[in-house]
């Protein structure tokens, strides 16, 4: 009997409509979990816990989850600092939906030990180039990943960068409120930052900034001689003027992020009107005013947990807090049940 | 909404409760299993049912001789009481002739004189398969001479006479004046010959 009921893999399953999924985000500082339900185009959270981070390179160890929330299929997302994002531009011949992978590692400029994935956002007319969205990780780590979830629940039905997952979480959370703008989502972790911009609710650039909450804290614990937790600490209370210190560290990723809000504004003729921030950088007190003033643009705060109903006793006070940690992992169940 | 899925199809794997394969397997097999299990069922029903229908074979073999026999006797006493039912029909269907033969010397008045008298009985059928074929048919017939003054009114009146005595309509349906004729010669005068036939209709008597 156990063989019979052993699993199976075949070809025709990525088709399934899934109505229970945990979202998995592996990220730098913890592995985000939330267990959620699709109940007739109705998004549940069922359940949410933070566990112990992944170090990625490792070897693969099962994921052991809460049984409070297993399900039958994970929904997968994970900060990956090698991964490239990028839209690219390239001619789509007939009728064709995908580009040949040798084609996507050559516009990512990525080697073959890198897997490629893209997503066509925009089907060129005549000889116009199309548009897509495409990411590349490393496949030692796309291994490891999987390695985690060798048999039995949850079995992985998806995997993307967590720069990437985060949009649907803001598309269900705050889509409406932007569909007629253009709009800049800002997401910053813990090693890397994403931002994405939106026009009429449709990505027009993507990128990838090599900064996080952990640069900070080197470049305080540098200028003011202290170990990192001292510094980690300072940046959370702010007992000490460090402006000039956050904004050293700042300033040459955000006038990267300028550059391209002025690109994006040019290319698409419109006026970003607002940049959302997102991810644990975020939770630092006034980081998100000196973005704001750094890019000249009105900063918006949202969360994840936005027009998602909350099952009783799911979400601990302590959990709310920390809501926008969860962005990723949030994307990636709802990713999962939109697919 | 935009999605770069990184897991390759191949990767993917189907989880449940059970696998496809069971699932599948006990999709084909239950329907067997249930088939045989309801052939089963059936094959015992089968087999009970004949076991019955042996016992039931050896009881009718042990009770057929005695109900033939049953059915013979009740086919004789069937016989019986129809061959007493005729025999009641035939002494029903019997003329008292006696009482008749009393009843026509009674109504015969003085000067009527009776020549001949002919009685006679028949039955309806040769074979007498049912009570009413012993019916039997009467024939009456009386032939005589009136002498009087009013000879033919005298025999209309015994005719009536007749007609009114009880076992003369019992037994006859009509009493008709056959023939009624004065008798020629000096000698003759006022003297009438005549004839009165009794007869009993298809059917009649008793």
């Amino acid at each position: 009997m156990k063989a019979l009921i052993k699993k199976e893999r075949g070809p025709s399953r990525s088709q399934k409509k899934f109505t229970e999924l945990v979202g998995i985000d592996f990220a730098t500082t913890g592995t985000k979990v939330v267990r959620m339900r699709n109940h007739k185009g109705k998004l549940i959270l069922a359940g949410i816990d933070l566990l112990p981070a992944i170090e990625l390179g490792g070897e693969a160890v099962r994921l052991q989850l809460p049984r409070n929330m297993s399900t039958y299929y994970a929904s997968l997302a994970y900060t990956a600092p090698a991964a490239v994002v990028r839209l690219v531009n390239a001619p789509l011949p007939g009728e064709d939906e995908a580009l040949p992978e040798s084609r996507l590692r050559e516009l990512l400029n990525v080697t073959d030990d890198f897997r490629v994935s893209a997503q066509l956002i925009k089907r060129g007319k005549g000889r116009q180039d199309s548009s897509f969205l495409a990411a590349a990780v490393p496949q030692n780590e796309v291994r490891q990943l999987l390695g985690m979830f060798p048999s039995g629940p949850p079995a992985p039905a998806s995997l993307e960068v967590s720069g990437l997952a985060f949009v649907a979480a803001f598309l269900n959370a705050r889509g409406d409120e932007c569909k007629d703008q253009a709009v800049c989502l800002f997401e910053a972790g813990e090693s890397v930052s994403h931002f994405v911009f939106l026009n009429n609710l449709s990505i027009v650039l993507v990128g990838k900034l090599p900064f996080g909450a952990r640069m900070m804290r080197k470049k305080l614990a540098e200028d003011l001689g202290v170990d990192d937790e001292l510094a980690a600490s300072i940046l959370s209370d702010r007992s000490i003027n460090i402006s000039s210190s956050l904004a050293s560290v700042l300033a040459p990723h955000l006038k990267q992020l300028t550059i391209s809000k002025d690109f994006v504004e040019r290319l698409q003729g419109c006026r970003i009107s607002k940049v959302y921030v997102s991810g644990g950088l975020c939770l630092l007190p006034s980081i998100s005013e000196e973005v704001g003033q750094m890019l000249h643009a009105e900063v918006g705060q949202w969360s994840p947990f936005e027009n998602i109903v909350i099952e009783n006793e799911a979400l601990s006070p302590e959990m709310e807090k920390q809501a926008t940690r969860f962005s990723a992992a949030i994307g990636a169940a709802i990713g999962g049940f939109q697919e | 909404m935009p999605r770069v899925n990184l897991l390759r199809k191949s990767e993917q794997r189907h989880q449940g409760l059970v696998s496809r394969r069971f699932s599948m397997i006990i999709a084909v097999v239950t329907p067997i299993l249930l088939i045989a299990v309801l052939s089963g069922i059936k094959v015992m029903q089968y087999s009970a049912v004949q076991s019955e229908l042996k016992t039931s074979q050896s009881i009718w073999a042990e009770l057929e001789p005695k109900l033939e026999l049953y059915k013979e006797e009740n086919r004789g006493l069937v016989t019986n009481r129809k061959v007493l039912d005729l025999f009641g029909q035939w002494k029903a269907s019997r003329g008292a002739v006696l009482r008749l033969l009393d009843e026509v010397q009674d109504a015969v008045p003085a000067n009527i004189q009776l020549t001949r008298l002919s009685y006679r009985g028949e039955f309806q059928s040769a074979i007498y398969a049912a009570p009413e074929d012993l019916a039997i048919r009467y024939a009456f017939s009386v032939d005589g001479i009136s002498q009087s003054e009013r000879a033919e009114s005298d025999v209309i009146g015994l005719r009536k006479e007749l007609l009114g005595q009880n076992q003369m309509s019992s037994m006859f349906t009509s009493l008709k004046l056959a023939s009624l004729r004065k008798r020629g010669g000096g000698v003759g005068a006022g003297v009438s010959e005549f004839r009165l036939v009794g007869e009993t209709d298809e059917g009649g008597g008793q």
